[in-house]
């Protein structure tokens, strides 16, 4: 709220009365703008009165604010000689108008932060400019380096300081691909001579296309509003476009043809221009129309269609007739306009945003008018679109916008050089996003230590970058990665396989028997392992039509859709020793059916890595399983498993794809820690921790379960516990002091309660849970 | 600010803090407004707890009852107003229908609505009027609306520090029909989760959402948090200048843990409530989660929501079996709110907890929406002549007249506020209010004006859509 904002100290000067409080943008600055601002402003400023600020406001001493009985200003709206009386040559003011202004400065004055009634001096460019790049001190000095070099020099600046290898790759994995690196990762990074180490693994990271996919999934399903679940799926008011959206991240489609194929779409796209749409009559300023309008203006261009799409805005110039010539492209057909909800008589035809790049024929159809949309948005003139997503992507990476906020695209950059530059750069070089990510990563900034957040938005001056909270997918990945605990399986219906799966499985669909098997026939499969010593495992699994997996007694997974696979980790259910692997299948249906099971272990022991399918070894309610010969299942569930299938250069990762927190659907943790419900378009994530985040954290049934699994697993490690998981959540080792308290809580003999309490105590340190 | 950040440890950072932003560690507390916005209503109530019949309780087989026609063979439709026969409460000239013997004795207590109306909006639909009501605005919205609790919460701050501030008791989002919409406004909205709802489910369990995590001991408890306190006490936080964020995260920890340590937390645990207390509430769910409630107001909560639970189809959602249905729901709620009502009085907190009954919107057997609209009907099967029980009920959802009690927080005591006609359609004849007012209304006795609003991406969100809510002024005492 404005008025807190600007006059907290105010409140003893305030005389108490039953009214509601001014609101400025609404009720005080239309009728500045219609009475005074002609002799009061850009120059003119009769009898020393500037009202282009608060500040020139002040300044002018007709004010004595809280107060308006002393209050000049207010004095002479009321003046009976007519010389005196404001505004001059001019009825008074009506007396309820009057009374507004004595409120507002017996109020304290409320002001919307940072407006000015001043002519903007500066004006948002559209087109696209190459800044000259300054000189190079080494000959391949990153551009962004030698551009903040002469931004420093000017603002006088100390740049920070450059971070340590291990800091850098911990802050690139979670940037680039929301994963923590592994402690063999850091081990290799941190021994590895190459003199561009960092630059070879940031291609390396970038190379990683599924890793990539999934972590800017999370981003993107904000943006869009996308996702698996959510209002309006209930009754097909919705769609999903996550089966396009993670094949144009793992694509890296040209960012200009991500956009055209989300204005004018397909049917796997179109998704994102349907919106949400509630059953029954809807606000006007909210039907699919104008959310087009809205969404694409702000999403793309960094315009806030949002007060334009009920009335002329207050705030900036966009006008009625803007956000109703945006939303006539989508609806095809002249729309007749609503101001505040209320029908207007007025029509307005297809008008795109920034029209000085081009019309649109009103006689085309609605196919189209989206087609030309979309060709103009990333038409060569619009340096708009690069210049929103740059800034999108730096803020990601930087902690903050080189505008902002990164939705009002028209304020002034901190840096217009640096902006142009990188907008330019992308739209030259064919609008490859992750050259623009290489740009950033490889520079000398990007690669400095974090400095304090700003304590005011305005006067911005940029001194480095800022630390940035992990999101919920970071966290929870995270979390998933050190404790072993991902799920078996993913919500989002996307292609997530390996570069070149195999063609084959290996072994064989089994079933007591073969053919058509009664309805309900429930058969329980087991197969028994000698491990010679401590192993890890996960296997895969399938079954037509249900089954519940356990290893040892104790359950680890069921389902009961065959057409997708699961992966579950076994690792904390196994044992030194003879270890059973016990599955339970049910056949279902209406009548006899074919019925099969399918399962593949990979275990890797002593360094050894074994594989275990299914076939006649295994025994079916004790006698030998039967090999399926049947296709039924080999269309589509064969290739599914084969996605999941380690690749042949990459045995040792096992089956390489774990589940990611981005793409199964939301939960009551995930929620807590700011994961939005993506009713709404969502730019930014909450940057502080709140205290109901902080209680899902102490006692939550979701943590606290990953934090007892986990450590069920980590006590196996013994000697090696503390310092593993210093390397694994920090990327870097304890230090004396944190090994004796290490020591003092894991006591003399390690327990599992123990390590779920170290465990905890590390992950919630604010030192893990930032990106630094 | 240009030189880098280094402190020797977290000790020796807060001492240089002093000079910091202290705005940067504040953000996204809730604001006290005491401190500046005195030109809110006086408050006269300081609690307040929301009873949600969810599912669209009727209020001619409630609180406003109209001509009564027993159960029979060949009965037209058109001939029942009311499946229940009246009775009297202790207000004179104020009847209920049969069922509700307990709650019509503590009438006199409070101040009876029964002008309530809510739009069609084209399709009248559970989850979409219950977002409606609970936001004060119509989804979608371009930004995500925060639930009323949470404008409590955000504008009023908590009323005891180891407390949430916002507490929801009784509706699972998980595991029930349109559980997305449910999420859609049980929610801070873009206040932040810091002022969206602690949830809990059931009643019983409540406690384990404020102990430590099942299986550890208190001592452990405390002794996790003593050790992690050591090791970031001597971190060098210093290191990075994310420190200042880091600062917060820590004092979110310190009143997490403090809540989870905290006397408080036995608020929570029913089993701790004498049994002659604890006896009148019974053992069902609603009537154990009217008695946290109880429980919760005493112990310092700001806004407690307590619900039978919205699940398409079940309690008040009466789609068929009205009567026998409606019967059963009132058996079950009777005496806990009732008991609710007397426990708040008895210990001095009635006048200044304010209690509201309300729901989504009513019912009736012959009429969709109200007469006139273009709302859909809901019911596929409708018949003119009742044959079988099941048919006898009210069965279609009305808008044009629904009953909302309120006790305590400075509302009249047995007073009758509005009315609706007594021959079909039983639309509110007098003092019709609306969602705005009825929200404008509450927000006075909490102290909260209906114009309260926040800036959200350069706009104002009002408290009350607009800003345009007028406080029924009238119902105060």
């Amino acid at each position: 709220m404005t008025l807190w904002k600007s006059i907290p100290f105010l409140a003893s000067f305030l005389t108490l009365t039953a009214q509601a409080k001014i609101d400025f943008a609404h009720q005080i600055l239309p009728l500045l703008r219609d009475n005074c601002i002609e002799c009061h402003t850009n120059g003119k400023h009769k009898g020393g009165l500037s009202l282009e600020t608060r500040d020139s406001l002040l300044d002018s001493e007709t004010v004595e604010v809280g107060n308006a009985n002393e209050s000049i200003l207010i004095e002479v709206l009321t003046a009976e000689d007519p010389d005196e009386r404001m505004p001059h040559k001019a009825d008074p003011l009506p007396a309820a108008q009057i009374a507004l202004l004595t409120q507002w400065v017996n109020e304290g004055l409320a002001w919307e932060p940072g407006f000015t009634f001043r002519e903007k001096k500066w004006q948002a460019p559209l087109a696209h400019r190459k800044p000259d790049l300054p000189a190079a001190i080494a000959p391949d000095e990153n551009p962004i380096d030698r551009l903040l070099r002469a931004y420093f020099k000017e603002n006088r600046v100390q740049p920070p300081e450059p971070i340590s290898d291990a800091a850098f790759l911990r802050r690139a994995h979670l940037d680039l691909i929301g994963l923590l690196p592994t402690k063999d990762e850091l081990a290799a990074f941190l021994a590895s001579e190459s003199p561009n180490k960092r630059s070879e693994k940031i291609a390396e990271l970038l190379g990683r296309k599924f890793d990539y996919a999934d972590h800017w999934m999370t981003f993107w399903n904000d943006l869009l509003r996308n996702d698996y679940a959510g209002t309006g799926f209930i009754d097909g008011g919705r769609k999903q476009i996550t089966g396009w959206l993670y094949q144009a991240l793992t694509e890296n489609k040209p960012y200009d043809q991500f956009v055209r194929e989300l204005m004018n779409p397909t049917g796997a796209s179109e998704g994102f221009i349907k919106g949400i749409k509630w059953r029954g009559d809807v606000n006007a300023s909210q039907v699919p129309e104008i959310q087009f309008a809205q969404n694409v203006s702000q999403i793309f261009f960094g315009e806030n269609m949002k007060c334009a799409s009920c009335h002329d805005s207050f705030i900036d110039d966009w006008k009625l007739e803007d956000a109703y010539g945006m939303a006539a492209i989508f609806a095809g057909k002249p729309l007749e306009m609503f101001r505040c909800d209320k029908p207007t008589g007025e029509k307005m035809d297809a008008k795109f945003l920034f029209d000085s790049l081009g019309s649109i024929d009103p006689s085309l159809p609605r196919d189209k008018r989206l087609a030309r949309a979309a060709e103009l948005s990333t038409s060569k003139g619009n340096g708009r679109l690069a210049r929103t997503i740059v800034n999108r992507l730096w803020s990601r990476l930087m902690g903050r916008g080189l505008v902002e906020p990164v939705d009002m695209m028209g304020n002034r950059p901190w840096s217009e050089d640096l902006l142009d530059y990188l907008a330019w750069d992308l739209a030259h070089t064919g609008y490859d996003l992750k050259r623009t990510f290489t740009l950033i990563t490889t520079s000398r900034i990007y690669q400095s230590a974090p400095v304090a957040p700003p304590e005011k938005s305005d006067d911005f001056i940029f001194h480095g970058p800022i630390a940035k909270r992990m999101t919920a997918e970071q966290f929870i990945d995270a979390t998933w990665g050190i404790t072993g605990t991902a799920p078996g399986k993913i919500a989002a219906k996307v292609a997530r396989g390996s570069a070149s799966p195999p063609t084959t499985i290996p072994g064989k669909w089994i079933w007591s028997a073969p053919g058509a098997r009664p309805v309900g026939e429930k058969v329980t499969f087991t197969r028994t392992l000698k491990l010679p010593a401590e192993a890890t495992a996960k296997i895969l699994i399938t079954c037509d039509n249900q089954y519940t997996l356990s290893v040892n007694g104790q359950q680890i997974g069921q389902d009961d859709e065959w057409t997708s696979v699961e992966s579950y980790d076994l690792s904390p259910a196994l044992r030194p020793g003879k270890n059973t692997i016990t599955i339970q299948g049910t056949n279902l249906g209406n009548a006899p059916n074919a019925s099969a099971l399918y399962a593949h272990l990979h275990l890797i022991s002593e360094g050894k890595s074994t594989t275990v399918s299914t076939d006649s070894k295994w025994l079916a309610d004790g006698k030998p399983a039967v090999e399926i010969p049947g296709d039924i299942w080999a269309s589509s569930v064969n290739q599914a498993i084969a996605n999941l299938l380690p690749r042949p250069a990459d045995q040792e990762r096992s089956f390489a794809r774990s589940v990611r927190a981005s793409l199964v659907n939301s939960t009551l943790l995930m929620r807590a820690l700011g994961r939005p419900n993506r009713e709404q378009v969502v730019t930014s994530r909450p940057s502080d921790l709140t205290t109901l985040q902080a209680l899902e954290l102490n006692n939550g049934a979701e943590f606290v379960n990953y934090l007892n699994r986990g450590s069920s697993k980590l006590i196996l490690q013994r000697g090696s516990l503390i310092e593993d998981l210093y390397l694994t959540a920090l990327s870097r080792p304890p230090n004396e002091f944190e090994i004796s308290v290490a020591h003092e809580i894991l006591g003399a003999k390690y327990t599992q309660e123990r390590v779920a309490d170290l465990l905890w105590m590390v992950l919630m340190l604010p030192e893990f849970q930032f990106i630094n | 600010m240009s030189t880098p950040l280094e402190f020797e440890n977290r000790r020796d950072f807060l001492k240089k803090l002093g000079a910091a932003s202290a705005a940067t560690l504040t953000m996204g507390a809730p604001r006290l407004f005491g401190n500046e916005a005195i030109d809110q209503p006086a408050a006269k109530a300081d609690c307040c707890i929301l009873i949600w019949m969810a599912g669209g309780m009727a209020a001619p087989d409630t609180f406003d009852p109209k001509h009564y026609e027993p159960f029979r063979k060949g009965l037209p439709v058109s001939d029942v107003g009311s499946t229940f026969p009246a009775i009297p409460t202790s207000v004179s000239g104020i009847n209920f229908t049969e069922g509700f013997k307990e709650l019509a004795k503590v009438m006199d207590r409070g101040t009876l609505i029964r002008s309530a109306v809510q739009p069609d909006l084209g399709h009248i639909l559970h989850s979409r009027h219950q977002y409606h009501w609970h936001t004060g605005y119509v989804p979608p919205q371009t930004v995500a609306a925060p639930h009323i609790g949470a404008w409590m919460a955000k504008v009023l701050g908590q009323r005891n520090d180891a407390m949430p501030a916002f507490i929801d008791i009784g509706q699972r989002l998980e595991g029930v029909g349109e559980k997305e919409e449910l999420k859609a406004f049980h929610t801070g909205g873009f206040f932040g989760s810091e002022f969206g709802p602690f949830l809990l489910p059931y009643p019983d369990q409540a406690v384990g959402a404020v102990q430590p995590p099942e299986g550890m001991t208190p001592g452990r408890f405390a002794n996790r948090y003593k050790f992690y306190q050591k090791l970031v006490t001597e971190s060098k936080v210093g290191k990075s200048a994310g420190a200042f964020q880091q600062e917060s995260m820590l004092r979110s920890m310190d009143k997490a843990h403090r809540l989870l340590s905290s006397k408080e937390a036995s608020a929570f645990d029913l089993t701790q409530e004498p049994e002659k207390s604890a006896a009148p509430y019974g053992k069902g769910r609603f009537g154990q989660g009217c008695l946290l409630a109880r429980r919760l107001a005493e112990s310092g909560a700001r806004f407690i929501e307590v619900t039978t639970e919205y699940q398409p189809f079940k309690t008040w959602d009466t789609h068929e079996k009205g009567h026998t249905t409606v019967k059963r729901v009132k058996s079950e709620i009777d005496r806990p709110i009732a008991q609710l009502i007397r426990d708040l009085e008895e210990r001095g907190m009635l006048d200044r907890t304010l209690v509201i009954l309300a729901s989504e919107f009513s019912r009736d057997m012959m009429i969709e929406g109200v007469p006139g609209s273009n709302a859909r009907d809901q019911t596929s099967h409708k018949v003119d002549i009742i044959t079988e029980m099941k048919h006898y009920g009210q069965h279609r959802h009305f808008t044009g007249g629904t009953s909302v009690l309120m006790f305590g927080g400075g509302v009249k005591k047995g007073f009758q506020y509005g009315r609706t006609a007594n021959e079909r359609p039983f639309i509110a004849v007098e003092n019709p209010l609306g969602i705005e007012d009825l929200h404008a209304t509450i927000f006075h006795s909490m102290g909260i004006s209906p114009k309260t609003n926040f800036d959200i991406e350069g706009r104002p969100f009002y408290a009350t859509k607009d800003g345009i809510g007028k406080p029924a002024l009238n119902i105060f005492a």
